[in-house]
């Protein structure tokens, strides 16, 4: 049969069925609801941990803090700055007493942990400036820098009220600025190495996992026809290649969906929740990162399935074909390696030119348009590279497929692999 | 028993055979798999593919249905050589079935049916007629896991026919099917062959050939040993065996140069004659120490021939 002889209506029969077969079983409603929950874990992760971090749980008491001022006034000035800035997991007490028994009882709470520190400033504070902190040896860092804030600006309002400054023009000297944070344009490179939290970085690990989780689906439906010798039977009517294709584009279709549903939900989040929108807007989801997830992912699953339906007829069993699997992975370990590399220096020689590398561009090049603004004559080159990449191992995986779906007890080395080349 | 050229085996020269191999070679890696077959079948006919494990019978098969392309020889269906419209004419029930087991009986025979030519609504009414016919209707909605073996296959009995094929392979039909279902798809296999329609029946079983097929052809080692119509075959094999039922001794059997060999059975014993034995000279030696009471000359069966044949290779190999 001549390669004009291809038959579009069994290509879309195999990828139907391929399709929905797909789509209804438990494994692809399940992984529907679960990626993007475990992403969102992903994303909001560090934000949780850190509220979690600064606010004591429901039923947990303060922990306690004393400082101890001699001087009434500065005393007053000191309740004053922790009732502006309150610290949201301690209990912090002011106190005037400065007798040594005094300071023996705070010892001895220190001792038995009844306090987690004390501040001691004796009457000449104001002039003097000196501060005696007591703690246990340890996590002190952000305690000391917060006692260190407060009372710099207590110290500093006694001074000016020393000098006959008014109460109202102290609080307006010492008035906290009004910082707004804005973000605009792409970030510098190195400024974000490892690009936690941001969009960008999410995708490319989403893209990844496609690859690989597609790629293993269309692996195991491969495997499965094969060793139930369903293929012999559809080969009768159904050339290899209508079969490969449909096979691919099925599971790709499946992948699509998915990938659909999720950017819905994503959207219906983002609009109806403020603060989810507020999210998106500070890790730059620009839309065009959008369509080029789409468009990376269509490349990348073609690049890869094609691999993939290799290693599933090369394969007499499904934890056979998983070796194979392991050499598929191969290119797309090696490019979330580079990933951190790439992300950092992103308009480097070495980024511009592991992006061109077809089988790594799927990652890469989505990587440095995530982070920085690669000429547009370098992304159309690598989209064309992995075209011509795509249309090359069709061809030379669909001449494997032909004589390897056939192949049955024996498990082929590469060089056997290689020899199916010439059979077909 | 002379080897005959594909022309002479049932097919008349003004009929175009359903299939015709010419000459067909296979080798892989060195190992011929199938080695300068010629055979061909006409429609109406069923044609017996026999031949020990490895004989190459499967790759013969793949050969037929475009599943595998020959090193050398051609391969013709319906006159013309394989190709998308020829092969839409052939049906395939492969030794090792295959449906998709997670979907539904209809499902599968839709899609099949679909891949075959057929559109959805057609495969869908052939489905239901075929089923209704081998009486499992009432299972088409059922997963195919959920059926039993049997059920399992009839409904890849149904996949192979379902777009009604003139030409059709059946690589061991009967697998694990009782006894009345093997009678009810013999008597389809029947009203098929009555249709016209050409089928191809590859098995082990010999008494099978005997009953379904119109001629056969003995596969080893790749090659064709013997090809024939049934009853020509057994008529020219030559009248070696005998059933004697007799009383008394058995002496004549021991040390008897006429005999080959022989096998006790209940209440007989089959006689298996040296060739030239003259079979009239064995009852009267018989005759001398044994009354007999039955003395039949028998044409030898395809099973003693297949059984004869392959012996005699392998004592010559």
């Amino acid at each position: 049969m001549a390669m004009a002889d291809f038959s579009m209506r069994h290509l879309w029969l195999v990828l139907a069925r391929e399709y929905r077969v797909r789509v209804r079983t438990r494994a692809f409603i399940v992984s529907t609801i679960a990626t993007p929950l475990m992403f969102a874990v992903f994303i909001f992760l560090p934000a949780i941990i850190s509220a979690f971090l600064s606010r004591p749980a429901a039923g947990h008491r303060l922990m306690h803090m004393m400082i101890v001022c001699g001087d009434r006034n500065l005393a007053t000035l000191i309740r004053e700055q922790l009732a502006l800035n309150p610290h949201p997991s301690h209990q912090i007490d002011v106190d005037s007493d400065t007798s040594p028994s005094h300071r023996e009882l705070l010892n001895q709470e220190l001792d038995y942990s009844e306090i987690v520190a004390y501040a001691w400033l004796d009457n000449d504070a104001i002039a003097s400036g000196r501060v005696a902190y007591y703690a246990r040896p340890w996590g002190e860092t952000l305690r000391v820098l917060y006692l260190r804030h407060i009372i710099t600006m207590a110290l500093v309002a006694a001074r000016l009220s020393q000098r006959g400054t008014s109460p109202a023009e102290i609080g307006e000297l010492l008035g906290p600025p009004d910082l707004r944070t804005t973000f605009r344009g792409p970030k510098p490179p190195g400024s974000d190495l490892l690009m936690i939290g941001s969009g960008a970085f999410v995708l490319a690990y989403v893209l990844f996992f496609s690859f690989i989780s597609y790629g293993a689906m269309l692996m195991q439906s491969v495997v499965e026809e094969k060793l139930s010798h369903i293929t012999e039977l559809l080969l009768v009517s159904t050339r290899p290649e209508e079969l490969m294709a449909g096979k691919i584009l099925g599971v790709g279709c499946v992948g699509l969906t998915q990938i659909a549903i999720w950017l819905v939900l994503g959207a219906g989040v983002a609009m109806l929740v403020p603060d989810a929108r507020a999210m998106l807007d500070s890790i730059h989801m620009r839309f065009a990162l959008v369509i080029y997830f789409v468009l990376f992912y269509l490349f990348g699953y073609l690049l890869f399935s094609v691999l993939y339906a290799v290693a599933g007829v090369s394969s007499d069993g499904i934890h056979r074909s998983s070796q194979w699997a392991m050499l598929v992975m191969l290119p797309l370990v090696s490019s979330l390696t580079l990933l951190p590399m790439v992300s950092a220096a992103p308009d480097s020689t070495m980024a511009a030119v592991a992006s061109m590398i077809p089988y790594f561009a799927p990652i890469l090049m989505y990587a440095r348009i995530a982070t920085a603004s690669p000429p547009g004559w370098q992304i159309a080159l690598s989209i064309a590279i992995m075209a011509a990449t795509i249309v090359i191992s069709t061809i030379l995986c669909a001449r494997i497929y032909r004589v390897g779906i056939l192949m049955y007890g024996k498990r082929p080395s590469l060089r056997e692999v290689a020899r199916w080349l010439r059979y077909a | 028993m002379r080897e005959e050229s594909a022309t002479e085996i049932g097919v008349r020269r003004d009929v175009i055979p359903a299939i015709e191999l010419d000459h067909v070679s296979k080798h892989f890696d060195g190992v011929k798999a199938v080695d300068d077959l010629s055979l061909a079948v006409a429609p109406g006919r069923i044609f017996g593919l026999l031949g020990p494990n490895g004989a190459g019978k499967t790759s013969t098969i793949r050969m037929m249905l475009g599943i595998m392309i020959p090193d050398s020889g051609a391969v013709r269906m319906f006159g013309a050589p394989l190709g998308r419209r020829s092969l839409g004419q052939a049906g395939y029930l492969p030794e090792e079935r295959g449906l998709y087991a997670k979907m539904t009986a209809r499902e599968n025979l839709v899609f099949f049916g679909q891949l075959c030519g057929l559109d959805a609504a057609g495969a869908r009414r052939k489905a239901e007629a075929w089923t209704e016919r081998l009486g499992i209707e009432q299972r088409l909605d059922d997963k195919v896991e959920e059926l039993s073996k049997g059920m399992q296959q009839k409904i890849q009995f149904i996949a192979t026919v379902i777009h009604d094929p003139a030409f059709i392979v059946m690589d061991e039909p009967f697998t694990g099917l009782d006894p009345i279902n093997v009678n009810q798809l013999k008597s389809v296999l029947s009203d098929l062959r009555a249709k016209g329609r050409a089928i191809v029946f590859s098995t082990h079983r010999t008494d099978q050939i005997e009953q379904l097929c119109d001629s056969i052809c003995l596969m080893n080692h790749g090659r064709s040993v013997l090809q024939g119509s049934v009853r020509e075959i057994r008529s020219g094999y030559g009248t070696h065996f005998v059933e004697i039922e007799y009383d008394g001794g058995g002496s004549f059997l021991d040390g008897n140069p006429l005999i080959d060999s022989y096998d006790r059975h209940a209440d007989y014993v089959e006689v298996r004659l040296k060739a030239g034995a003259d079979a009239q000279a064995l009852l009267r030696s018989a005759l001398v120490c044994s009354r007999i009471r039955r003395f039949e000359i028998k044409e030898a069966t395809i099973e003693q021939i297949f059984i004869d044949l392959m012996s005699r290779r392998d004592g010559d190999g």
